[in-house]
């Protein structure tokens, strides 16, 4: 087992531990972030204003289609390009996966509003409730109760999804894996390391997201009784 | 005795659905079976098809057992292109369109050629006046005209007996008419029929004998005359409406 | 910035998006066929391959992509299994779309009534039968949104496979710009119009067949 690269791994396993602590903060950050203004986003968008629906709606399919890869590509080069400053990877992340959640959670919110039976807002008019009070006691509990599981799934997504600012420069899990299996080879041409370096990578993203995604579908079952 | 049952035992885990149920169906003629629901009436027609499996008894089809133990599936597709069945909620293949639902199983069942499976599902839909929806689709239906068409459907498969779970249940009440009046149609067509049901006008016209359950027992087999005018067991009477008197407390 | 190298950057686009296209819809078929035949191993629970297919849809939904594909196209190959980039792309995207194709065929198989099963078991038809003309086109017509959606995510998770060398549009994005920073503008413009041309009409037909099928089935 001269070659599998385990003992490099051992060595290097603090800075691998940074790494993680890297993909968790900018998840967490995001995803914080993202449910903050995904609320907002779902109640913006059942205003029935139209240009605000439009623009909202435009805005949401293009992060929809558009991959975020792209979007971190495009702002990271293309900021950096157009404004002559060097953009921070870390910073360029966190907006772009903030954007990113906080559409997808707007329109969960938003589809939820739009399928509340007519008779739950009438009855909290008529119950002399203004509108910011219907919202804050009679519709935002049930949204929030009704869209926790995708909530949560999306943050399985986002840990996922994550892996991608390694691509920009950013020293999460995977770029410092990726600068330990240089090293490695560096030194020894032979080293099994990759495989079992992303082998290992699997299994810790796994034992994060997988924890994650039982609680979602838990969540979902317990929701669904109610 | 086209259809005998004996000594028949069914349970759920600890619960007791079927005790001791012995039972004998002459052929061509109607048995409708009443009781309370739980009674183990709709379990006891499960049974007959092999949709459930029992615990202990026999059940023999003109003398033949059917309740071997360890049947295959092979075995239960034979008898069940002899026993049919309707339900209480239709189930029509929502994704095929009336003629489809009505040819499937003459085709992939009984092999039979498409040509021949459709005249037989035109001549049937005709009976029952539901020529115009040969390409409905279920969802176009009413209720009653699903329920007549699912009896088409298992009209189609020319079985011996054909076992009728609650059909109209499910129904508003404008519809139960249409419905019983296809299941009375197909009495004295050498068709044995058995018939599950809370319908009491149609037991007393149509039947030939009246099985009443309670508590997963046969308590009363009679005649519709003598069940419905003097039933001999308490239960019965209870499930009638009747005064129980002192007599038949003994 | 000279015109002529910007319009020389269309045809490199137009290739990549051809990339693009022929590894997604290879992907999207292989992980079609995978998802239809373990949600039929998932309904009839046969017992070792249940657990095998729950274990594999749970690794590959909670992986990231990105490193399935550095794994198969960088560490395979320490144990001798060696793939080129177009290989490598179709093997892991055909399993990502496989397992969440599975999850939802299989949810389209649990929507359908048992009481037809049921009745279709009374009719004496074979399981054979029941899977072919009841159980597979029902559970298509009701999971067809979540299988168009996993199309469409498939589509786009190709630019993922930018990071094994698969000349796609993202790959050829981040080439030209490696070597030109003068070009950021067109290029950024150029790799978001391709997948706009790719995914639009995507998207559009893939409505249009969610609303045939679902009408046939269930109505306006």
């Amino acid at each position: 087992m001269q070659n599998s690269g385990v003992d490099a791994i051992i060595r290097a396993f603090p800075r691998l531990l940074n790494g993680l602590e890297m993909t968790v903060q900018i998840a967490a950050i995001s995803f914080i972030l993202s449910v903050l203004f995904g609320f907002l986003l779902g109640v913006l968008m059942n205003l029935r204003y139209k240009p605000l629906t439009i623009v909202l709606r435009l805005l949401l399919d293009a992060f929809r289609l558009i991959h975020p890869i792209i979007w971190l590509f495009v702002l990271f080069y293309g900021l950096s390009y157009v404004f002559h400053l060097s953009t921070d990877g870390y910073v360029i992340s966190i907006i772009v996966f903030t954007l990113w959640g906080s559409f997808e959670i707007g329109d969960l919110v938003r589809g939820y509003i739009s399928s509340l039976p007519r008779h739950q807002f009438e009855s909290s008019l008529a119950l002399g409730l203004n509108r910011r009070q219907m919202y804050a006691y009679i519709l935002l509990p049930q949204i929030v109760i009704r869209t926790t599981p995708s909530i949560v799934n999306l943050a399985t997504r986002l840990i996922k999804t994550t892996s991608l600012v390694s691509l920009i420069g950013v020293q999460d899990m995977l770029k410092i894996s990726q600068s330990i299996i240089q090293v490695t080879y560096y030194n020894n041409p032979t080293s099994m390391i990759s495989f079992t370096m992303y082998l290992l990578l699997l299994l810790l993203y796994f034992m994060i997201c997988f924890p994650l995604s039982l609680l979602s579908t838990f969540i979902e079952k317990k929701v669904s009784s109610l | 005795m086209h259809l005998t049952i004996r000594n028949l035992k069914k349970s759920f885990h600890s619960n007791v659905v079927l005790d001791d149920i012995n039972l004998d169906i002459k052929q061509g003629e109607v048995t409708v079976i009443m009781g309370r629901s739980g009674c183990g009436k709709s379990t006891l027609l499960r049974c007959m098809n092999g949709l459930e499996q029992i615990d202990a008894g026999e059940i023999y089809l003109h003398d033949t057992l059917i309740t071997k133990r360890g049947s295959n599936d092979a075995h239960w597709v034979d008898i069940r292109k002899r026993i049919g069945m309707v339900s209480q909620s239709y189930d029509l293949f929502p994704h095929m369109n009336v003629l489809k639902n009505m040819i499937l199983g003459p085709m992939k069942v009984e092999k039979r050629s498409k040509k021949e499976a459709v005249q037989d599902a035109v001549r049937l839909l005709e009976r029952v006046g539901l020529s115009d929806k040969i390409t409905a689709y279920p969802r176009e239906l009413s209720g009653g005209q699903k329920q007549r068409v699912a009896i088409c459907r298992a009209l189609c498969m020319h079985p011996e007996i054909i076992l009728f779970d609650e059909v109209t249940a499910a129904l508003d009440p404008a519809m139960v008419r249409e419905v019983l009046d296809v299941i009375r149609s197909l009495q004295n067509q050498g068709l044995t029929l058995i018939v599950v049901t809370h319908e009491m006008e149609f037991a007393e016209k149509v039947a030939d004998q009246i099985v009443f359950m309670d508590n997963g027992k046969i308590v009363e087999i009679s005649t519709p005359r003598q069940f419905f005018y003097s039933p001999q067991t308490v239960e019965a009477r209870r499930f009638l409406n009747l005064p129980i008197d002192d007599a038949i407390l003994k | 910035m000279d015109t002529d190298s910007v319009f020389d950057l269309i045809p490199i686009f137009a290739r990549a998006s051809a990339v693009t296209v022929w590894i997604a819809t290879t992907s999207i078929f292989f992980a079609f066929t995978i998802g239809l035949l373990f949600s039929i191993a998932l309904f009839f629970k046969t017992p070792v391959l249940k657990s095998i297919v729950h274990a594999y849809v749970a690794f590959f939904r909670n992986t990231p992509s990105l490193i399935q594909a550095y794994f198969v196209f960088y560490g395979l190959p320490k144990v001798s299994v060696q793939f080129n980039s177009y290989t490598c792309s179709i093997i892991v995207l055909s399993l990502i779309g496989g397992a969440y194709m599975s999850k939802a065929i299989y949810s389209g198989i649990k929507a359908i009534s048992t009481n037809q099963l049921e009745i279709a078991r009374a009719m004496g038809l074979s399981k054979f039968n029941m899977v072919v003309h009841l159980i597979v086109p029902q559970a298509l017509s009701i999971s067809i949104a979540a299988i168009t959606n996993n199309s469409i995510f498939l589509t786009k998770e190709v630019s993922a496979m930018k990071i094994i060398l698969l000349p796609e549009i993202v790959y050829q994005a981040f080439a030209i710009i490696g070597l030109r920073t003068d070009l950021t503008i067109p290029v950024a413009v150029l790799t978001v119009a391709s997948y706009l041309l790719i995914l639009l009409p995507m998207s559009y037909l893939f409505s249009r067949l969610e609303r045939k099928i679902r009408f046939a089935e269930f109505g306006g």
